[in-house]
């Protein structure tokens, strides 16, 4: 039964006058409880179906619906890592990160759901270190979950890059694409459709990730060079690293 | 001969998938859905590696992991739970290692054969 570490809800008066901060910390104690409680289940049924679709016949149909429930428990399972990282960036500490190490750490989550991806990341010219402050897991799984839906909408055929650069106030951490010139659509349309993808029930991911880097004070945006290349970016304010 | 693996979980249901596909994969499979009788399963017969749910019902298998870590010290412990947060719970860092759950049982074999090599 799912139950608050607090074990009663607050009066409607208690609730009204409580701090943003601590319902900040309730809201996301309560969406972990019910993911942790999602998950569970999920992995049994998952799990079951992927031993049926394992010990029957490839030709009968049921080991093809034993598939689709393996497909489908996958699916709910990356709501529910979704849901638990956005529950961890309404409470979690702004630290201060190297940019770079963010994009890198990013980069490292993405490669290890899709080893055989294209993917790299490229760093500011003159290697300076750009410090930001930030919910640093949340952070690294937001710009993980954009790099995956770049690479699924890619059809799993684009090269992907992570580009790190300077602005006047801010650090900039660009998410580039690039397609085989076989590919059906061009990056600009690719981006533009997961831009406007949050009505898509299927995007919660997408959502989650978008409104974790509001959490951060920052927005998922887009932009194109002149040549044309169109990208996707993040504007982070930049830090001192603190002496000593 | 087949080496031991307790796992340790409150979902009756989890422990039932965990028993078929351990044993598929070679392995003698020794089920506990607590504290209590985990250790008194543990005290009565030797296993190779534990698999450990943290949120055991009402009990907590960090507390668990405490009292293996006291009475087996060199009994590799492998954490898999539903929270990822707990990784940075330094009572966590007694385990050997750590996995989130997964209905694909592909990484919690590998992690426990790696565990077992070493």
């Amino acid at each position: 039964m799912l139950q608050t570490e607090r074990g009663k809800n607050p009066s409607p008066e208690v609730a009204a006058g409580e701090p943003l901060a601590e319902r900040s910390g309730r809201l996301a104690e309560l969406t972990y409880l019910i993911a942790h409680e999602l998950r569970n289940p999920c992995t049994i049924i998952g799990g079951f179906a992927s031993l049926l679709n394992r010990v029957m016949d490839p030709a009968d149909k049921e080991s093809e619906y034993a598939r689709i429930i393996v497909q489908e428990s996958a699916r709910m399972e990356r709501a529910i890592d979704a849901v638990l990282d956005f529950s961890r960036s309404l409470v979690s500490d702004q630290e201060l990160r190297s940019m770079v190490e963010l994009a890198e750490a990013a980069v490292a989550t993405f490669r290890s759901r899709h080893p055989q991806s294209s993917v790299k990341v490229t760093c500011p010219a003159n290697d300076e270190q750009l410090m930001t402050r930030a919910g640093g897991d949340q952070m690294v799984s937001a710009l993980a979950e954009i790099l995956e839906q770049l690479w699924k909408r890619s059809r799993e055929q684009a090269d992907l890059e992570i580009e790190i650069d300077k602005k006047s106030n801010s650090g900039r951490i660009y998410m580039k694409v690039e397609l085989p010139e076989t590919a059906l659509e061009s990056p600009r349309t690719l981006i533009a459709n997961l831009l406007a993808s949050e009505r898509d029930p299927n995007s919660l991911p997408l959502i989650l990730a978008r409104e974790s880097l509001r959490l951060s004070g920052c927005e998922l945006e887009w932009g194109a060079a002149k040549s044309g290349e169109t990208y996707l970016y993040v504007d982070l304010p930049l830090c001192e690293e603190p002496n000593g | 001969m087949a080496k031991a693996i307790m796992c340790i979980d409150d979902e009756v249901n989890l422990l039932t998938l965990y028993e078929r596909e351990l044993t598929d994969s070679g392995y003698e499979v020794v089920s506990c859905s607590g504290v209590e009788s985990a250790l008194l399963a543990l005290a009565a017969q030797p296993v190779d590696l534990v698999v450990l749910d943290i949120k055991l019902a009402e009990e907590d298998g960090l507390q668990l992991l405490e009292q293996i870590r006291r009475q087996h010290r060199d009994l590799p412990v492998l954490l898999h739970t539903a929270y990822p947060a707990y990784k940075q719970d330094f009572h966590s860092w007694l385990a050997d290692d750590y996995l989130v759950k997964s209905a694909d049982l592909t990484p919690l074999k590998t992690k426990i054969r790696e565990l077992l090599e070493i």
